[in-house]
């Protein structure tokens, strides 16, 4: 078989299965990338426009929520790794415990976000009618960024619970009778790595533009 | 045989080390950029920031991706992706970067006020075109 072969996983063994489950994850990641580094390139072109606006809308961030945030998020990843980890080793049960750890620090995000979004609802920081800091150029405009933005992470975030918890079923019921699950868990591994670091790149975009007292 | 070989469990335990530690360093440059948060720095600030960011993305990319053990394919084409990001990135900064900020046809005049110190020459200041020109 040639080496082409081999990458499409025509040889039969893991290596190359995870190998080509992997290749196809990072294109689709490639194009993920994109979609979000175009989210980040307008938030500079606008924070380069209105900075005081920027300043003063992201002062009114939750910071130790972002901040408990991004803890679950790392050490979900972290639960992740240790996922891919074990299935390579053929230990599909140890496998799934650490996906259904990160499952349910995905969902521990979640929460964590709805309750700053409920804050933010409450403090009428929302774009529209009413809006707290309307007189205030440009922080309208970072507030209807930051809800686009974090809403669009939140669905992948949501997507990735799924992957993660349809392989840990797969891994608790098929376990070793099915060849391709490790392959399967590493692709979901790294596009859950991936939401971890969208998330990084977010939160000083969102946190961190002004010192804090 | 050699029997100092590392066998497949060492090598499993020396990357369970490696994600620990990574997970270490990942909250400690959490900890990190979140006390700089409160020094006044100005434009160091952000850069700061940023730079514990791309910190942390890499660490996550080459320890939990496992970009450092990866085929030479993953990693050019992790890389691709990258360096499509970054050459569109720079040109659409460079296009919308320099623009002046202009008002949109539904904002109303209190809405650009804070935008806006003062309205931007009105459309009428282009030529108008003849209908005669137009139908040629």
């Amino acid at each position: 078989v040639s080496a082409a072969g081999q990458l499409l996983g025509d040889a039969g063994t893991e290596a190359p299965r995870t190998e080509a489950a992997q290749l196809g994850m990072w294109i689709f990641l490639a194009g993920e990338m994109l979609f979000f580094g175009a989210l980040v390139v307008a938030y500079f072109v606008a924070r380069g426009h209105s900075p005081q606006g920027f300043v003063a809308a992201s002062a009114r961030t939750a910071l130790w929520l972002g901040t408990l945030n991004t803890a679950v998020l790392l050490t979900s990843s972290f639960a992740v790794a240790l996922a891919a980890q074990a299935a390579t080793a053929d230990r599909p049960r140890e496998s799934a415990r650490w996906l259904w750890i990160a499952v349910a620090l995905g969902l521990g995000f979640l929460v964590v976000k709805g309750i700053e979004y409920r804050h933010e609802w409450q403090a009428h920081l929302y774009p529209g009618a009413g809006f707290e800091l309307s007189a205030i150029g440009g922080a309208e405009l970072f507030f209807a960024w930051y809800f686009v933005v974090t809403g669009l992470h939140a669905v992948h975030l949501g997507i990735g619970i799924v992957l993660c918890a349809g392989c840990a079923l797969a891994m608790r019921w098929a376990g070793r009778k099915e060849a391709r699950l490790p392959a399967r868990v590493h692709a979901v591994a790294l596009y859950w790595h991936f939401v971890d670091i969208v998330w990084i790149v977010l939160f000083p975009l969102i946190y961190l533009v002004a010192p804090r007292q | 045989m050699n029997a100092m070989a590392p066998g497949p469990r060492d090598a499993e335990a020396r990357l369970r080390r490696r994600c620990a530690f990574a997970w270490l360093a990942l909250l400690g440059l959490l900890g990190f950029t979140v006390g700089m948060a409160s020094l006044h720095l100005g434009a160091a600030n952000l850069a700061i920031s940023m730079a514990v960011a791309a910190a942390k993305a890499a660490l996550v990319a080459w320890v939990f991706m496992a970009l450092s053990e990866a085929s030479a394919l993953l990693r050019v084409t992790a890389a691709i992706g990258l360096a499509a990001l970054a050459l569109l990135g720079g040109l659409s900064a460079v296009d919308f970067g320099p623009r002046r900020d202009e008002p949109l046809p539904w904002q109303s005049p209190q809405q650009r006020a804070p935008l806006l110190a003062e309205p931007p020459p009105v459309a009428s200041a282009m030529p108008a075109v003849p209908p005669s020109a137009r139908s040629k």
